[in-house]
C-alpha cells in the first residue's frame, strides 16, 4: 500500500484513516463527492484521479447514513468511483464501509445476524446500501484481481455518527426518545474501531463481507443512560401525529424498527482475521461519552480564555 | 468475493504503526453491561424470584425429576406445551435453575417481541425469539440450554377436551437445529400446564381481527394444581444421517417418547390439585 484514494477524508471516520495512513508515509489523495455533476461527469472525475494518482488502494468511506438515511448523491458517486476503479489497473484492493443497517431490523431475524442473512428489502436505506454492494460486487466480478472487502459495521458513534439509531442518540439532546413498552438490544461501536478495521483491511488481503461490532448487546435503555442522557419513552402512533402537529421529522420507518425490534450484528466471522472490536458495546457508549465531555470541556476552557482575553 | 481471507501480512513491522494512531482510545471501564449478550438481565430475575419461587413452592408445588438426564454442555429442551397463558417454561426454567445451578433459554414466539411491555420481560427473563441460526448460535457457540415448545400455539389454544393430547410436531425444525448443532434432544414431559389455565373455548372472530392466534375462553388466573416436570433420556440426533425422513422419524420419535410418559403420569396421579 503506497497510495491510497480516501473518498471523504476531510471527516469522521474517512479522517481518522487518511490521517493514519499519512502518519506512516503512505500517499492519501482525498476526494469527496461532487453531487452537482452526473453519473458520467462524475465517474470520469474519478477515472481522471485515478489516471493521474494510480492508487494501489481505495477506501470508499462516505456513505455515512444519518437520521435522514442514506442520500441517493452518495449512492450515486459510490456507482461512479466502481466504474471508474474497474479501469483502474493499479488498484490492488477497495474497502468498502458499508452498514449494519443492510440488514434492516425485524422480528424474525436472529438475535445476531450474521454475513449470510438476507438483507432487508422495504427499507429505503437498507435498498440504497444493497445498490452500492451490488455495484461493489459487479466490480469484483470484473475485476478479480482486487481484493474487495466490504466492512458492515453496527451503530457508530463518533466526531460523526453512522447509523440511524447512532446518529438518533447522539444528536437528541439530554431526552432520547424510544418507543414505549419496548427495550430491544442493540450494539455501538466506535469510529476508531471502525477505522482500525478499515486499516487493517487496506493493509492485509481480507476479500469478502464482515460485520463489524462487538461480541455483545445491550438495552437500548442502558446504552442511552450509559450515554447520560434521559429516555422518553413515547407511542409510536403519538410521535407521528405530534410531528404533523409540531411539523418535526418523524421517525423514519427504519430507525421506529430499530426501536422496537433491535438488532445485533454476529460478528465472529470478523474477529477470525482480526478485525473484531477492541471494546464491548457498553465500552464504545462510555468511550464516546467521555470523548464528548472532553471535547465540550475543550470548547468550555476555550470559551473561558477568550472572555478572560 | 468468495475467496476466504489470509492473514499472511499480519507480521509486517508498520502496522502496528499503521493502526498505532488511531487505537486505544474508547475507555476500558471494566464495569459490565446489564444482562448478558442475548438480553437476559440477572437482575430482573432475581428481582422475579420470590415470586416464582412462591408460584414453584406453595402455588403449583411442582415436583421434577431426571436432572441426570440433562448433560454439561449444550442441549435443546423439548417440551409439550399447554395452557391458555402456560406457565411451563418458567416451571422448567426454575427447576433446572434450582437443580443444576444453569439457565434454560427459552425460545418463543416471534409474535411475543410485538407485544409492548411483554415481549420486555420475555426477553429479560431469558427468552428469546425462536430462530435456526439464534439456537445454532446458543446451543453450539455459547453451549446453553435452550428450551423449545415444538407443538406452538397449536398446543395452548387447544381447547380443554383436547388436553394431554400433543399436537403436531411442525416438520421437525427443532431436530435439524440439534443435528447442525451437535447437542442432544432432552425431552421434557410436564404434567398439569393443561388444568392451570384451561382453555374453554376460542373467540376466532376476535383473534382474526386482532391478528392473533388464539383469544380463549379461560380463568383469570392460574388455578392451584399440582405440577410434575420430568426430563427423559437425551436423544443424540447429530451422529447420524440428516436427510428429511430421518428428521421426521426423530421428530415423531421424540413426540411419542413424551406423549407415553405424560400418560404414564397421568395413570400415577391420583387427583389434579393435590397430585
Amino acid at each position: 500500500m503506497r497510495r491510497t484514494v480516501v473518498t471523504d477524508a476531510a471527516r469522521g471516520i474517512g479522517e481518522l484513516v487518511a490521517e493514519a495512513m499519512r502518519a506512516v508515509g503512505v500517499g492519501v489523495h482525498s476526494m469527496g463527492q461532487r453531487p452537482s455533476e452526473s453519473h458520467a461527469q462524475e465517474a470520469e472525475a474519478w477515472l481522471e484521479v485515478c489516471r493521474e494518482f494510480e492508487p494501489d488502494a481505495l477506501f470508499v468511506s462516505h456513505l455515512r447514513i444519518r437520521g435522514g438515511g442514506l442520500s441517493r448523491s452518495a449512492v450515486q458517486t459510490a456507482e461512479a468511483i466502481f466504474a471508474a476503479a474497474a479501469r483502474c489497473p493499479s488498484l490492488q484492493k477497495i474497502v468498502l464501509l458499508s452498514s449494519g443497517q443492510i440488514y434492516g431490523s425485524r422480528d424474525d431475524m436472529p438475535t445476531f445476524a450474521g454475513e449470510a442473512t438476507p438483507s432487508d428489502t422495504k427499507g429505503a436505506t437498507a435498498r440504497a446500501l444493497g445498490d452500492v454492494e451490488a455495484a461493489a460486487f459487479r466490480f469484483a466480478r470484473t475485476r478479480p484481481d482486487t481484493a474487495l472487502t466490504v466492512l458492515r459495521p453496527t451503530e457508530v458513534l463518533g466526531s460523526l455518527p453512522h447509523g440511524l439509531l447512532a446518529d438518533h442518540v447522539a444528536s437528541s439532546g439530554a431526552f432520547v426518545t424510544a418507543e414505549l413498552g419496548f427495550d430491544p438490544q442493540v450494539q455501538f461501536m466506535t469510529d476508531h474501531d471502525v477505522a482500525v478495521a478499515a486499516l487493517t483491511a487496506l493493509h492485509e488481503h481480507l476479500p469478502g463481507v464482515f460485520n463489524l461490532g462487538p461480541h455483545d448487546s445491550l438495552p437500548l435503555s442502558q446504552a442511552i443512560r450509559l450515554a447520560t442522557k434521559f429516555r422518553v419513552g413515547v407511542n409510536r402512533t403519538v410521535t407521528r401525529a405530534a410531528s404533523v402537529l409540531l411539523r418535526t421529522d418523524p421517525w423514519c420507518a427504519e430507525l421506529a424498527s430499530l426501536m422496537r425490534y433491535g438488532r445485533a450484528l454476529d460478528t465472529s466471522r470478523a474477529s477470525a482475521v482480526g478485525l473484531g472490536s477492541a471494546c464491548c458495546a457498553a465500552d464504545a457508549v462510555r468511550g464516546w461519552r467521555d470523548t464528548a465531555r472532553e471535547v465540550t470541556a475543550t470548547v468550555e476552557e476555550t470559551w473561558a480564555l477568550t472572555r478572560q482575553s | 468475493m468468495h475467496e476466504e481471507p489470509t492473514r499472511r501480512n499480519r507480521s509486517l513491522p508498520d502496522f502496528e504503526a499503521l493502526v498505532g494512531g488511531v487505537r486505544g482510545v474508547p475507555a476500558a471501564d471494566a464495569e459490565r453491561p446489564l444482562g448478558d449478550r442475548w438480553g437476559r438481565d440477572p437482575e430482573l430475575v432475581e428481582r422475579l424470584a420470590p415470586f416464582v419461587d412462591f408460584l414453584y413452592d406453595r402455588w403449583f408445588r411442582t415436583e421434577a425429576d431426571g436432572f441426570e438426564n440433562i448433560p454439561e454442555g449444550g442441549a435443546l429442551l423439548v417440551a409439550n406445551h399447554a395452557g391458555a397463558f402456560p406457565p411451563d417454561a418458567p416451571q422448567i426454567q426454575w427447576a433446572v435453575r434450582r437443580h443444576l445451578e444453569r439457565d434454560v433459554y427459552m425460545m418463543g414466539e416471534n409474535l411475543l417481541s410485538r407485544v409492548p411491555f411483554l415481549g420486555w420481560v420475555f426477553r429479560r427473563a431469558g427468552g428469546i425469539e425462536a430462530n435456526p441460526e439464534t439456537a445454532r448460535k446458543l446451543l453450539a457457540d455459547d453451549g446453553c440450554l435452550a428450551l423449545v415448545f415444538p407443538e406452538g400455539t397449536k398446543g395452548t389454544g387447544k381447547h380443554m377436551s383436547q388436553r394431554y393430547r400433543l399436537q403436531r410436531f411442525g416438520r421437525g425444525g427443532f431436530v435439524r437445529v440439534a443435528m447442525d448443532a451437535g447437542v442432544p434432544i432432552v425431552p421434557v414431559v410436564v404434567l398439569g400446564a393443561e388444568e392451570a389455565m384451561p382453555v374453554f373455548g376460542n373467540l376466532d372472530f376476535v383473534a382474526r381481527l386482532a391478528n392473533l392466534p388464539y383469544v380463549p375462553l379461560t380463568s383469570l388466573i392460574w388455578l392451584p394444581v399440582k405440577f410434575r416436570i420430568k426430563f427423559l433420556p437425551p436423544i443424540h440426533v447429530a451422529d447420524g444421517p440428516t436427510d428429511d425422513h430421518t428428521v421426521a422419524l426423530y421428530t415423531e420419535g421424540i413426540r411419542d417418547a413424551i406423549q407415553t410418559a405424560l400418560l404414564d403420569l397421568i395413570g400415577a396421579r391420583k387427583s389434579v390439585v393435590l397430585g
